[in-house]
């Protein structure tokens, strides 16, 4: 073939162009420690990346809205143990073995007092929202009220109106997302807000009961304390389980996370010592090619004239 | 046998030659550098009649391969083809790439939101501030960042679709600019095409100069559309292309040029016909603004036709404006404000729409078979492994454009070796026949001044 004298320059300018786009590719990958900075370099694993970072997010979020949700949960656990302790002090305020009539007021004053503590509590919030209101967030879901929701009235035994505590909320349970596809409510059910307001009213009839120094209608208001105590410790099973699984959740969530994070930094990450020899191998290239060229075109038939 | 008066004439003739040859040397070291410049050769040829005394005659001939230049002009087509194409890919690339360097962290444990930038991110968003405000409906602040989102999410369509928008008037720019360009060219070679002719008309000399041009500027041209050339036997070059039926069009017939039109996209010729271009830059602009843009708008569009219907479904009202079925017009409805979301969401069944919105980020649509993100990323993918093929393509083809220069090099290209022999041989030829006529001269000179007495 026969070798024209601008043969050498343009071949040897491509071959440098050439040799230095490859090395700039190969720096990238060196400097950033990925082998992917692109999407058009691979894009097909730059979509499995994606995908995965996108999944990544996700988990964040479900992670996010768990904590918050154990968070209410935690709250509302709390509070039920507060009503149980509450309950438990309230029984434990008669003593059957030593009880005398002059007592009967001041331990109605202190069960009383227990009572608006309880009140308190059912009424309790958590991040501004009541922790056994349903998904009613409009008002306090344990008031005193004449009348039941469907607007009849409370009556005692001799047919005179009273005050009874009545759940204003409702039966929904606001739902948090934890996982793919699963929604979780960190709130109790509406069964457990509404034996609230029946262990409130067990309460006021155990506080009239032993206001009235009636020892067996005392012993009845403190069975029926102790029923609805055992409610709220369904309750408190309930919500010990949702945090359960929610913490399970989160467990898998984090295997799930931690695996994406492998598969991507797999798809990602440069072979150190494969893009080192690389380099190095193109920079002998560059220099093989200046050297070669330089050597070539030094030698003409006009060192001989 | 000749006499002295004949061979000054014929050595005089002689060093005429050699005189040539040193020019045409001295021409081909001076273009040593020039890539278009074809090498030329001193031929000399000798009638039968004029072999006894030797009298030569001398012809400048271009070395050049007239096969291999059709190929450039063929190869330099499909370059110009996939040179359009990859600019407008990559504009179009940078335009729905997603971002790859988000650092999130290798443990959920100690995770937070990512500041990452893209589509697939946005949505992300959207749906997380959704997710975020499903946990308390009642939350001022939540209902705020939805709102937000809601905007920064459309805004981002309405961007996108600004600059797919810009793309297209860019490419069309482009396309005008080249079949001016084309006209422009046209208009050169037939003006190339008559001075070939007019300085061609004795027959001996080859115009070498206008033909080196004329080259240049064919191969220029057949960068901009596909294009084949037919020489006639006067130096006239006449230049065809393809109708949409397949069938052979005059581009440019000695001087008459056809020139190109752009009728709102459709190139044609003044003549009526509608070109079928299978390359060229022409080619190129026209395929990736019917292919790979139309599809990146239609895929976008159908995104935020679904984003709207779904959210505004689970929404029950219209979260977006209902009216809003594309990318460009996708807006939040008028009367969507952040209080109104409150008011609309702060009750007992706020939580579950809210919810419902949210999951939306990890359910399929019907309309997309996909989920919003996972469509996105499909769509950014299918953009990126067309301007990556692309790229692959290009560097095949400059690969064998560079290849085919290197063998047109390798025939017209000069060689400063060759050239100075050439000189050296033609200074030495120059030399002896000096010699010669000197001698010559000297026999003349015995003959004149020494035998008149």
């Amino acid at each position: 073939m026969r070798i024209a004298t601008n043969t050498f320059v343009q071949s040897t300018v491509s071959r440098l162009q050439n040799l230095e786009n490859q090395q700039q590719t190969v720096q990238n990958q060196l400097i950033s420690g990925q082998r992917i900075n692109s999407m058009e370099e691979d894009p097909t694993t730059a979509a499995r990346i994606l995908s995965d970072q996108q999944t990544q997010r996700q988990l964040i979020q479900y992670q996010e809205n768990s904590t918050q949700a154990q968070g209410i949960a935690q709250a509302g656990y709390d509070a039920l143990e507060y009503l149980q302790d509450l309950s438990e002090q309230a029984q434990s305020i008669v003593d059957f073995n030593a009880f005398e009539d002059t007592d009967s007021a001041v331990f109605s004053v202190q069960i009383d007092a227990l009572i608006e503590d309880a009140l308190r509590t059912a009424n309790g919030q958590y991040n501004g929202d009541y922790l056994f209101a349903g998904t009613d967030t409009a008002q306090e879901p344990f008031s005193l009220s004449y009348t039941d929701n469907d607007g009849n009235a409370f009556l005692n035994a001799d047919g005179d109106p009273v005050q009874r505590y009545v759940y204003n909320g409702n039966d929904s349970g606001r739902e948090i997302a934890v996982a793919d596809g699963v929604a979780i409510s960190p709130y109790t059910d509406g069964d457990t807000n509404q034996s609230i307001a029946d262990f409130l009213n067990a309460m006021l009839d155990y506080s009239d009961a032993v206001a009235a120094g009636d020892t067996a209608a005392i012993k009845d208001a403190s069975n029926v304390v102790q029923d609805a105590e055992n409610v709220l410790v369904d309750g408190m099973s309930n919500l010990s389980m949702k945090q359960f699984r929610m913490e399970t959740l989160e467990s898998s969530n984090a295997a799930k996370y931690s695996a994406l994070s492998s598969e991507v930094t797999a798809l990602r990450a440069v072979d150190l010592n494969e893009a080192t020899i690389s380099m190095l191998n193109i920079q002998n290239a560059y220099s093989a090619a200046l050297s070669t060229t330089s050597m070539v075109m030094d030698t003409t038939i006009l060192n001989y004239i | 046998m000749s006499g002295l008066i004949s061979n000054v004439v014929y050595n005089t003739q002689a060093l005429n030659n050699h005189s040539a040859g040193l020019q045409v040397t001295g021409n081909n070291l001076a273009n040593v550098n020039s890539t278009s410049y074809a090498r030329q050769q001193l031929k000399n040829s000798t009638t039968p009649a004029e072999a006894a005394g030797g009298l030569t005659r001398y012809t400048i001939e271009q070395i050049r391969d007239a096969v291999l230049d059709e190929n450039i002009v063929r190869e330099n087509a499909d370059l110009g083809s996939l040179e359009a194409q990859n600019d407008v890919l990559n504009q179009l690339n940078s335009l729905f790439a997603e971002s790859l360097q988000e650092n999130l962290s290798t443990s959920l444990e100690y995770s937070t939101d990512s500041d990452s930038t893209g589509l697939t991110a946005a949505l992300d968003s959207f749906f997380a501030a959704w997710s975020d405000y499903s946990v308390d409906p009642s939350d001022s602040t939540a209902q705020e960042i939805v709102y937000q989102s809601g905007e920064m999410l459309v805004e981002y369509f309405n961007t996108m679709s600004s600059r797919l928008d810009e793309i297209e008037t860019d490419v069309n720019t482009r396309i005008s600019d080249d079949v001016d360009e084309a006209n422009t060219l046209l208009n050169e070679i037939a003006s190339l095409n008559e001075q070939i002719v007019r300085a061609e008309l004795g027959g001996n000399d080859t115009a070498t100069t206008l033909r080196n041009q004329r080259q240049e500027i064919v191969e220029e041209l057949g960068k901009i559309l596909n294009i084949s050339t037919d020489e006639q036997a006067n130096g006239t070059l006449i230049i065809s292309s393809t109708d949409n039926t397949g069938a052979t069009v005059t581009l440019l017939n000695h001087t008459t040029v056809n020139s190109l039109t752009n009728n709102a996209g459709v190139l044609g010729l003044a003549d009526g016909t509608t070109l079928g271009l299978s390359s060229g830059s022409l080619y190129g602009y026209s395929a990736v603004l019917t292919g790979d843009i139309a599809d990146a708008r239609s895929d976008l569009d159908l995104l935020a036709a679904n984003l709207t219907s779904s959210v505004n479904t689970a929404y029950g009202a219209d979260f977006f404006d209902a009216a809003g079925l594309t990318a460009g017009t996708i807006a939040l409805d008028s009367a969507l404000t952040a209080d109104s979301i409150y008011a609309d969401l702060n009750n007992a069944s706020g939580n579950e729409i809210a919810l419902a919105i949210s999951e939306l980020a990890s359910s399929e649509i019907a309309g997309l078979g996909n989920t919003f993100q996972g469509y996105t990323i499909t769509t950014a993918s299918a953009i990126a492994a067309s301007y990556s093929n692309n790229q692959t393509q290009l560097e095949y083809q400059e690969l064998v454009s560079t290849m085919l220069d290197e063998q047109r090099t390798s025939i017209s290209g000069v060689n400063l070796n060759e050239e100075v022999t050439n000189m050296m041989v033609l200074q030495r030829a120059f030399q002896a026949t000096s010699r010669v006529v000197n001698v010559l001269d000297q026999l003349l000179s015995v003959v004149v001044n020494e035998l008149k007495a």
